[in-house]
């Protein structure tokens, strides 16, 4: 998993409203939660890919640690589900999480 | 085929969409399409034009009208399925011409004719737009029940195209009626955009209208699905929330009966 990277998918816009934001992938609008928005910010527009191990850093620096799961595994949650709409692109990550 | 075919002209969302009338009918198709396109014969006094190439509109036997197609052509061998095919040709032909600068709403619109304050009516195909507009649009002005087009300062385009009406019950092909027909009130010019409504029609809905204004980040989600093109729109999210934001915030309507909203519209309008 340490080759797991990331990057901000093709958006065609952005609009922010407070700490979340609504963005449009294709012809769909998709409004993001203040943690997924934090996520595209840690991804600005036409950056390179970025290690996942970024993102979890980004994230703990500004929400804290989760209480029920690891820092990694929750950040890998929420970036399969940004990569599904097509938020984010995703490279070297599992598309399910595996089985315990 | 007169010369007066080749002269007409259909003006909607600021395009101009010119017809050619033709074929062994054409003598009864042309006075149907100008009866029924009646206010878009001219165009909005200061919306900016797109010339569209010809559209030829052939009514005739089944040989001209599979030659007819195989050139493009709008055709039909029988005047109703012909006036119902045109209606869609000449607005995808408008909006095609209009993408990428008009947010282009699938919304019926109707104009206070003093103060050209426009409500912009959102609803799916299907789910009333055409009966609002010939319930509220006696004593209105009838901008669409079609598609607003709005421009980037709030101007709208306004496409009266003829209204579809089903003749009777389980009728499969409506009637193309013109607005004029229906006692519908003539858009001002420059219909100015004043509020943006997501229709939400139940017939177990409330007899009082329930209105609910939604937060521009979901509003822009509930509204990307009622759009054609936005995706051409230069930074679109930004545009669709401009008029949001300038209108007040999408409201999220609930009502039972179209004439219940006749009070809701004469105090947004007002």
């Amino acid at each position: 998993m340490s080759g797991a990277r990331v990057r901000r998918g093709d958006l065609l816009d952005v609009y922010a409203d407070g700490d979340a934001c609504a963005v449009m992938v294709a012809s769909t609008v998709v409004v993001l939660s203040p943690l997924a928005t934090a996520v595209l910010e840690l991804l600005p527009a036409g950056a390179p890919w970025a290690p996942v191990s970024e993102v979890v850093a980004g994230l703990v620096e500004r929400f804290g640690a989760p209480g029920d799961a690891s820092p990694h595994d929750a950040t890998l949650g929420v970036l399969r589900d940004l990569a599904v709409q097509g938020v984010v692109d995703l490279d070297g990550v599992t598309a399910e999480p595996t089985p315990a | 085929m007169s010369a007066a075919a080749d002269a007409l002209v259909l003006h909607g969302l600021g395009a101009a969409q010119p017809l050619r009338v033709t074929g062994s009918g054409a003598d009864a198709a042309l006075p149907a399409v100008l009866r029924a396109w009646d206010r878009c014969l001219h165009p909005a006094a200061t919306a900016p034009v797109v010339e569209l190439e010809p559209l030829e509109v052939l009514l005739g036997s089944d040989d001209e009208v599979a030659a007819a197609r195989a050139r493009g052509a709008v055709a039909g061998t029988d005047l109703a399925g012909l006036m119902h095919d045109l209606s869609p040709a000449v607005t995808l032909r408008l909006l095609e011409a209009r993408a990428g600068q008009l947010v282009l709403l699938h919304a019926a619109a109707l104009a206070d004719p003093t103060t050209r304050r426009t409500a912009v009516l959102v609803a799916p195909s299907g789910t009333g737009k055409t009966t609002l507009s010939r319930t509220l649009g006696r004593r209105l002005g009838y901008v669409t029940d079609e598609t607003a087009g709005v421009d980037v300062d709030g101007v709208l385009a306004a496409y009266p195209k003829p209204l579809s009406v089903i003749p009777r019950p389980g009728e499969p092909v409506k009637d193309q009626v013109s607005a004029s027909e229906l006692g519908l009130g003539v858009a001002p010019d420059r219909p100015t955009l004043a509020v943006v409504v997501f229709l939400e029609r139940a017939d177990d809905g409330p007899e009082e209208p329930e209105v609910v204004v939604e937060p521009t980040l979901t509003a822009l989600a509930s509204l990307a699905g009622q759009t054609s093109y936005l995706t051409r729109v230069p930074r679109p999210l930004h545009r669709v929330a401009d008029l949001l934001e300038a209108t007040g915030g999408l409201r999220r309507v609930r009502y039972r009966e179209s004439a219940s909203l006749e009070p809701l519209l004469a105090g947004w309008l007002a």
